[in-house]
């Protein structure tokens, strides 16, 4: 019609194109990671640098690796559905106090720090897997907790009363209008909480649950900054995968949301 | 169609509809006007049961609203809101197609009935692909008036649709709007606060204040209200020209015949003005021109009769 909803309708167009090579970054990030598992020893020799070898664990680095990966993801596959769940009651019954309760609850447990979250869960659980992946469960949901709940209510009012003035329920309005247009947020929460927890679990080695920990606390242990580079590399490319494939997702939702392409 | 019986609606202290009776009949479009906070908008949402009245009853049909479960009877009523609120993560033609598929509406009846709403509002089918943020805002208020016909609903609620596009848009949308609703004949209760909107489109005004209907009537029976009460300074002075743009020139042009090819009519030089335009806009022009007398002419640009001052002011008397 005129010319600038011509203009916005070819920047539409252009917006949605774009995305196709951006796995790369998730793919390329992967591939240095499972190379850092398998080879540390080769990134050893470039830096010319070898752990002294005294407290050296015999577990390799993959099985480490693999113990770290089922933490973060046995954690978060709790922690994301049971906030998203939480979240969701906290908006549609908002007037109950259960919102409010929630939030005031989820921002005092932000204020914790995630070591001292492990340390109370040992006396609750024991040592171990079980410790370490109740506390990463527990601090997992703040972040999507309270996206859920700034998603939802960021979605436009417009938007949800066209919903329900066009007559759909409750629930088609939640499934169909206000989780669609809350997903990018969302999403958000949920890359910030598996990145949180993928360090926070190297403080799960502690309380003997193993992981990418292990070589970092047997180097504290023993001044060996090449040991403890042995965890920290690639638990940090870990974080970085997951960090950079949430973050494709997310555009994803965002696009399909009708919104602009975010960030970078 | 639709009727209020004393409906009281409050919030906290506020009484935003205070013991309204209203009654709109089949395929009138009732325009309900007021300042901003006067509860119109509070009113017009208790006929889809968005809001539920304190007291009072709102009867569609004959029926009490309070005795349909509200989903139901919200899709039995067309909805078109300012923000327009067209859902960004469908397609146009997903969007148009909403309450159909609530309905249970088959997918090959739903892709013609969605082409067939677009091309009603003036959209090409096509337009079904696009997305809502590709689109300006009056076409994005088209397709919410595509959306909220969709199913065909015998009632239309109307919250200022046209209110946040820009004025030359929002006459070609009421002109539009007026187009289909000749066709569709439905009952339309549209709220606005514009009152060159409401004089346009209206069979019936009704001016509210203070959650209180103070007068409804049919717009050309305004004129002659208290220009001292509420109503008449709301209306403004200029109502009595506003009225004009309900007219046309064709309605009160003098023919050119061989009795009047003497000297009566306009000469050659006459500013000249089509049979199609509002007497508004005729007087307009001669203001403008500062002339009594105008040539009217024809689509095809000839000269098919005159218009005098007189003929304009004196349609008064000719329609009571």
């Amino acid at each position: 019609m005129n010319r600038e909803s011509a203009v916005e309708r070819a920047g539409g167009r252009a917006l949605r194109r774009e995305g196709g090579p951006g796995w790369l970054v998730p793919a390329l990030l992967l591939g240095i990671l499972v190379l850092s598992v398998l080879r540390f020893d080769l990134l050893e020799t470039v830096l010319g640098i070898r752990p002294r070898g005294l407290l050296v664990s015999r577990i390799p680095l993959w099985e480490l690796a693999l113990q770290h990966l089922g933490l973060v993801a046995a954690s978060s596959a709790v922690a994301v559905p049971l906030a998203l769940a939480l979240g969701i009651a906290a908006v549609r019954f908002s007037g109950s106090g259960l919102r409010a309760l929630l939030v005031a609850a989820g921002s005092a447990a932000e204020t914790f720090p995630s070591a001292a979250v492990l340390a109370l869960a040992v006396p609750l659980a024991g040592f171990g897997f079980a410790p370490t992946f109740l506390a990463l469960s527990l601090y997992g949901m703040l972040p999507v907790l309270h996206n859920t709940i700034a998603g939802l209510e960021g979605v436009p009012e417009a938007a949800v009363d066209a919903a329900r003035g066009m007559g759909m329920k409750p629930r088609q309005v939640l499934a169909r209008v206000q989780l669609p247009l809350a997903l990018p947020v969302i999403l958000a929460g949920v890359r910030t909480s598996v990145v949180i927890n993928t360090a926070a679990a190297t403080l799960g080695a502690a309380m003997g649950a193993g992981g990418l920990g292990l070589p970092i606390i047997s180097g504290i242990r023993s001044f060996d900054t090449a040991l403890i580079l042995r965890g920290a590399i690639p638990s940090a490319l870990l974080a970085l995968f997951g960090d950079a494939t949430l973050r494709r997702l997310e555009d994803r939702a965002r696009r399909a949301a009708g919104g602009t392409s975010g960030g970078t | 169609m639709i009727r209020f019986r004393n409906v009281v609606k409050s919030y906290g202290p506020v009484r935003a509809v205070d013991g309204v009776d209203l009654g709109i009949d089949p395929g009138e479009l009732c325009v309900l006007i007021g300042p901003s906070g006067c509860g119109k908008s509070t009113l017009l949402r208790t006929v889809n049961r968005m809001v539920e009245p304190d007291s009072g009853e709102v009867f569609v049909d004959g029926r009490p609203v309070r005795a349909h479960p509200p989903e139901g009877l919200r899709r039995r009523i067309g909805y078109v809101i300012q923000s327009v609120g067209l859902f960004p993560h469908m397609t146009v033609g997903d969007n148009v197609a909403v309450v159909p598929r609530l309905l249970g509406m088959d997918k090959t009846a739903l892709s013609r009935r969605v082409g067939e709403m677009l091309e009603l509002v003036g959209l090409a089918p096509s337009w079904s692909a696009r997305w809502p943020r590709e689109l300006s805002g009056g076409e994005a208020q088209r397709v919410g008036v595509a959306r909220a016909l969709a199913a065909d609903p015998p009632i239309l609620l109307m919250d200022e649709p046209f209110g946040s596009v820009d004025p030359l848009t929002r006459v070609r949308l009421q002109r539009e709007f007026l187009a289909i609703q000749r066709r569709l004949h439905k009952t339309v209760l549209f709220v606005t606060h514009d009152v060159e909107e409401a004089i346009r489109l209206a069979d019936r005004i009704a001016v509210m204040r203070s959650g209180r209907i103070l007068r409804h009537a049919g717009p050309e029976e305004f004129v002659a209200s208290d220009a001292e009460s509420f109503v008449g300074e709301f209306l403004g002075l200029e109502y009595g020209v506003e009225i004009l743009s309900r007219r046309s020139v064709r309605e009160v042009l003098r023919p050119v015949g061989p009795e009047e090819s003497g000297g009566e009519g306009p000469g050659d030089g006459a500013p000249a003005v089509r049979a199609d335009a509002s007497l508004k806009e005729a007087l307009g022009l001669m203001a403008a021109r500062k002339v009594e007398c105008l040539a009217v002419h024809g689509t095809d640009g000839r000269r098919i009769g005159a218009l005098r001052m007189e003929d304009v002011l004196g349609t008064w008397k000719a329609c009571p």
